[in-house]
């Protein structure tokens, strides 16, 4: 038997101090705490997901923005104004001014003529490979795949209109060998990677459905047996509770919101794989892939995704806006490839794509943020960043870039709804000045959309910074965003 | 007792006005009246359990131990009685056991299980501690998809369906031996008759609707199968250990526990699984209700390879071979660590405590032994030839008077580094912590945490007595310094190092926290004192209780530490540790927790 007792008097203070031998291990360890313990550790850490809202071919700079710094109003978000029709969900954005995007450096200082396939390697990499059609960095929405979704599930690459190949790959994510991602073009490819099951028998859904209701009735009868036992203290039926009460929501909730509504299951039927790529489908497959991506969020079945209108220099001819033109052509100012002259009313047209743009971002925002979370909203606990390849289109500018960020992330960004300037210059888009491609890189924002979903260094700290964007890109995070 | 009187003094002297510490000051009030009367001597010494002196250090005794059980009429020794530790009638599976306990039923694991949220550990803490487990909305997620997985899968594979449930001829009547028995694995008991009734009934749905579309009897069988499963492995009854028991009529509240829940402590604590068919047949036989049938069990499943699973977690945990992962370390200048991955390093620990236990080697190899275990890549950070074919095997290191055990082996010196600096620090902390059960309060509040000041010539031994000499920090520093030290003789990938910043290394002190002081020269000195220091035994001792039974630190018997502690120190192997520790009348028992707000 070992006496477990001191064997020589205390040696002052400092040594005092000490909790020592093997009786000391119970201080600093819960004990009273005990069973009832146990409710306070339901809170594990809910999903945090990204989106990338991507519009090809720059903005109208001049009616892009809203109209003054600070927190967003409806007198500085005017129906005008590019960002107008977002103007419902201002508290919910964040608009960042002056982020210019790197790396940099391909031709000439601000801009560059290949800056469209560029834009498409290193939006979401901060990253560039020779081969246009490879990445030297995998982009933030494979990262955060690779991290959060289940193993070997990608981030969801939807894609709304034609892929023209005129630009590689097409799409602004990269894997983590640096390979252009697909794009998922035909909704109906979509929405049974989604669910995993045919559309092309809607009742399938119904069955599953149903089993999981069945299943759901066993289960809860067991819990309410065990419940019942009289050798289950408080704490333990309390648990049960809490348990039963998740997995619960849970069956219930997929089964009632992460399948198409009967209407969109129709219009689903109805689409033509061949014809998915028509610009006369464009609005209909965008609000179909639209309600597809948010049961992809809200449903859980990634963390990371992307909604592709158009693809990298493309997009349709915006006909119910009036236009004869398609967009490409448009944000030059030009009405064809071979000449023919400036296009009358470009400016006005590109103003007019990017409110239509807005309002699609719109109705992505009113999906999310019908999926009610434990702590708020799917879209509360998203960042959807609508992002473009280019600012001004016409000369390939990458300084200014327009981003509108909504949902926050579960706090991550700073939230209430703001336009906020993160370059020191006041001008950003002007492009004598070398240092101002110095100053906002857009790797950045990369970093904190990483951190925003939990994305770890192997050591488990937050990233530092991310992609390859070499001397050009910044370690950090624009704390001007941040809560 | 004086030992828990001292620390009632040292805890209101020291932290008067913190709740964190005065909930605990009521804990050890209250269980110092425990220890009062019944741990303070040995087990055998029956005829004055309040005595103080230890009376007979001798063999405590099997029979002895065995009259302590739910029906002695007068609790001697240890009286558990009184000492033994509340525990929940429910506790969730930890990860590994519901990993494991798929396994079994299947064979075969779906890939949603890698996708189980991390449990919250308090430190200190084994993984299968039940304060830290319970089922939030994305574990009960994950529970739902590795059924429906799983379930599906049967779907498709009717002919294993058909071998699950037992019936060479697919038949509506499959499903009652289907149901009684897959049930009986699934929840490690005989289900009631409302269960029994309730799954039938979904394998009827399951079976009939398949069979209408597409009259495939055996099709029909594996869709009834299907949903039962899909079910069962949702339920409560296989998603936690439950222990009900039975009320004995003793005052002290103890519940007996019945032979399968007996069974299921049996089996998860030494295969971490569920109980196979042996003990649920042996539970179902009315066996496995005394220790002596116990027993039989503990030796059978001692012997039987799977045991070298919990041997092996229990020392990962212990070593913390989580935090191998992915260690970035200056390869540059220690070019032999370059393809070191956290599997060599595990490998490492996990094959040399299977060469100590299969050996029936006890904690003092652990720590002293002249050998590891190592493959080509560690062989060269040892400097020794490397193993035939370079594979992992034992290897002498004899030769390397540096050297001993555990605490000098690649993964616990490397992981305890930093990128181009070794921790001295955390060297100490962990071995203080984790070998002598020292606990530290947190640095105090006013500590800067800083990055050592180096300069030419100033070693990382002298950065870190600089750092930490302040008054608020040398209280604890002294301990952690002089236990980090020694192992000074190791750089930061764990290789032996002479010197450092140009000066020989100093790997010399005095460890003077525990009872005897450790004057050492090297850190093999250290490392002996180490492990001939009792507080060293009953650490060991109260890692195997916290990891068998679940218990948080706090809440693990003194008296048992003792008990067995003294066992290790007569010699008693790892093996014997293992069965020894199993094998106590609470072991049949569970003390259930007080009601909220009840007085004890």
């Amino acid at each position: 038997m070992i006496p477990l007792r001191m064997r020589r008097s205390l040696g002052g203070v400092a040594r005092r101090k000490f909790l020592r031998g093997a009786g000391a291990i119970a201080v600093g360890l819960p004990f009273l705490e005990g069973a009832s313990a146990r409710q306070a550790q339901a809170a594990t850490s809910p999903a945090r997901r990204f989106i990338c809202f991507f519009q090809p071919c720059g903005i109208d700079v001049n009616t892009f923005w809203p109209t003054a710094y600070g927190p967003l109003t409806d007198a500085t978000m005017p129906d005008d104004r590019g960002i107008g029709p977002l103007r419902a969900w201002k508290s919910r954005l964040l608009i960042p001014r002056g982020i210019h995007s790197v790396p940099r450096g391909h031709s000439r200082e601000g801009i560059a003529h290949n800056e469209h396939s560029l834009a498409s390697q290193c939006r979401l990499t901060a990253s560039t490979h020779p081969n246009a059609t490879k990445c030297s960095h995998p982009s933030v929405d494979s990262v955060i795949a690779a991290q959060k979704n289940p193993p070997g599930r990608p981030p969801l690459v939807l894609a709304v209109g034609r892929n023209t190949g005129a630009f590689p790959g097409g799409t602004l994510s990269y894997d983590e060998s640096g390979n252009n991602r697909p794009r998922i073009s035909n909704p109906k490819i979509s929405y049974e990677k989604l669910v995993g099951l045919s559309t092309g028998d809607p009742s399938a859904s119904d069955k599953i459905l149903k089993r999981r209701m069945s299943v759901l009735d066993a289960v809860k009868s067991d819990f309410d047996e065990l419940k019942s036992d009289k050798a289950l203290s408080a704490a333990d039926r309390r648990m049960l509770d809490m348990h039963f009460s998740g997995i619960k929501e849970l069956e219930t909730g997929i089964a009632a919101t992460c399948r198409l509504s009967k209407e969109l299951t129709a219009d689903l039927g109805g689409v033509v794989p061949a014809r998915v790529y028509d610009d006369a489908l464009f609005q209909q497959v965008g609000k179909l892939q639209t309600a597809i991506l948010a049961l992809a969020i809200g449903c859980d079945y990634t963390r990371a995704a992307l909604l592709m209108w158009g693809n990298i220099a493309n997009g349709p001819v915006h006909s119910w806006l009036g236009h004869t033109h398609e967009h490409h052509l448009i944000s030059h100012r030009v009405v064809s490839y071979s000449g023919g002259g400036v296009l009358n009313g470009a400016t006005k047209m590109l103003n007019q794509i990017d409110r239509w743009h807005a309002a699609r971002l719109a109705d992505l925002l009113a999906l999310l943020d019908a999926y009610q979370e434990a702590d708020g909203t799917a879209l509360d606990n998203t960042v959807v960043a609508w992002v473009n390849e280019l600012s001004e289109g016409k000369m390939h500018h990458y300084r200014d870039m327009p981003v509108v960020l909504a949902g926050g992330c579960g706090g991550y960004f700073k939230s209430g709804g703001h336009y906020i300037k993160v370059t020191k210059f006041d001008d950003p888009l002007a492009n004598s000045d070398k240092a101002r491609v110095e100053d906002a890189p857009h790797n950045k924002l990369l970093t904190m959309i990483a951190n925003a979903c939990g994305v770890r260094q192997p050591n488990g700290s937050p990233l530092e910074n991310f992609g390859k964007a070499g001397k050009t890109g910044l370690p950090g995070e624009f704390t001007e965003l941040k809560k | 007792m004086l030992f828990v009187t001292f620390w009632l003094v040292v805890l209101e002297e020291e932290f008067p006005l913190r709740t964190r510490w005065s909930r605990q000051t009521t804990f050890l009030a209250a269980s110092l009246v425990a220890a009062a009367g019944g741990c303070s001597g040995d087990p055998t010494s029956d005829a004055n359990p309040s005595d103080d002196e230890p009376s007979n250090p001798g063999d405590p005794g099997p029979d002895i131990m065995e009259t302590l059980g739910p029906s002695a009429p007068t609790p001697v020794g240890c009286r558990l009685a009184e000492t033994i530790a509340p525990s929940p009638a429910i506790v969730r599976l930890s990860h590994s056991q519901y990993r494991n306990s798929l396994r079994d039923l299947f064979g075969e694991l779906p890939t949603e299980v890698e996708r189980l949220p991390v449990d919250p550990r308090p430190k200190e803490a084994f993984g299968n501690e039940a304060n830290g487990l319970s089922v939030s909305d994305d574990l009960g997620k994950v529970y739902r998809q590795a059924a429906e997985s799983l379930a599906g899968r049967l779907l498709a594979n009717a002919e294993k369906a058909l071998e699950l449930a037992g019936c060479a001829t697919p038949a509506p009547s499959c499903g009652d031996t289907f149901v009684s028995q897959f049930g009986r694995r699934a929840f490690r008991r005989p289900l009631s008759e409302a269960q029994t009734a309730r799954y039938l009934g979904l394998f009827k749905n399951g079976h009939d609707e398949e069979l209408a579309v597409s009259k495939d009897a055996a099709r029909a069988v594996a869709a009834g199968v299907r949903i039962v499963v899909e079910a069962m492995l949702q339920s409560p009854m296989f998603t936690y250990r439950i222990e009900r028991g039975t009320a004995q009529d003793s005052s002290d509240g103890r519940l007996a526990l019945d032979g399968f829940e007996v069974a299921s402590r049996l089996s998860f604590a030494l295969w971490g699984t569920a109980p196979d068919q042996e003990l649920l047949d042996e539970a179902r036989d009315g066996k496995l209700t005394t220790l002596a049938d116990a027993r039989r069990q503990i030796d059978r499943l001692l012997a039987s390879p799977r045991a070298l699973d919990a041997v092996t977690s229990f020392h990962d945990e212990l070593m913390g071979t989580t935090e191998f992962n992915d260690l970035s370390r200056d390869v540059k200048k220690h070019p032999a660590f370059a393809g070191v991955t956290s599997a060599d390093l595990e490998g490492e620990i996990s094959g040399f405590v299977t060469e100590v236990f299969k050996a029936d080697g006890d904690l003092d190899d652990l720590l002293t032994a002249r050998f590891t275990v190592a493959n080509a890549k560690l062989a060269a950070l040892y400097k020794v030839p490397a193993p035939p074919g370079g594979k992992f095997a034992r290897v002498d290191l004899s030769s390397k008077p540096e050297r001993a055990g555990l605490l000098t082996q690649i993964g616990t010196l490397s992981s305890r580094a930093h990128f181009d600096i070794t921790s001295p620090i955390e060297r100490g902390a962990f071995v203080l912590r984790n070998f002598a059960c020292v606990e530290f309060p947190p640095p105090p509040a006013g500590a800067a945490m800083e990055d050592p000041v180096f300069g030419p010539g100033i070693t990382v031994r002298e950065a870190f007595t600089d750092l930490t000499k302040g008054a608020a920090c040398v209280s604890c520093h002294r301990a952690i310094n002089a236990a980090g030290f020694a192992f000074e003789r190791f750089d930061i990938v764990g290789q032996v190092q002479s010197t450092d910043a140009g000066e020989t290394i100093d790997d010399t002190g005095e460890l003077d926290i525990l009872e005897t002081p450790i004057p050492y020269k090297g850190p093999v000195q250290l490392i002996e004192g180490l492990a001939k220091a009792p507080e060293t035994r009953a650490c060991y001792v109260r890692h195997w209780r916290q990891f068998f039974a679940g218990e948080a630190a706090g809440d693990v018997d003194a008296c048992q530490v003792e008990t067995l502690a003294a066992e290790l120190e007569k010699g008693a192997s790892i093996k014997t540790l293992m069965a020894r520790t199993l094998d106590t009348p609470s072991l049949l028992v569970r003390q259930p927790v007080l009601a909220e707000g009840a007085k004890p």
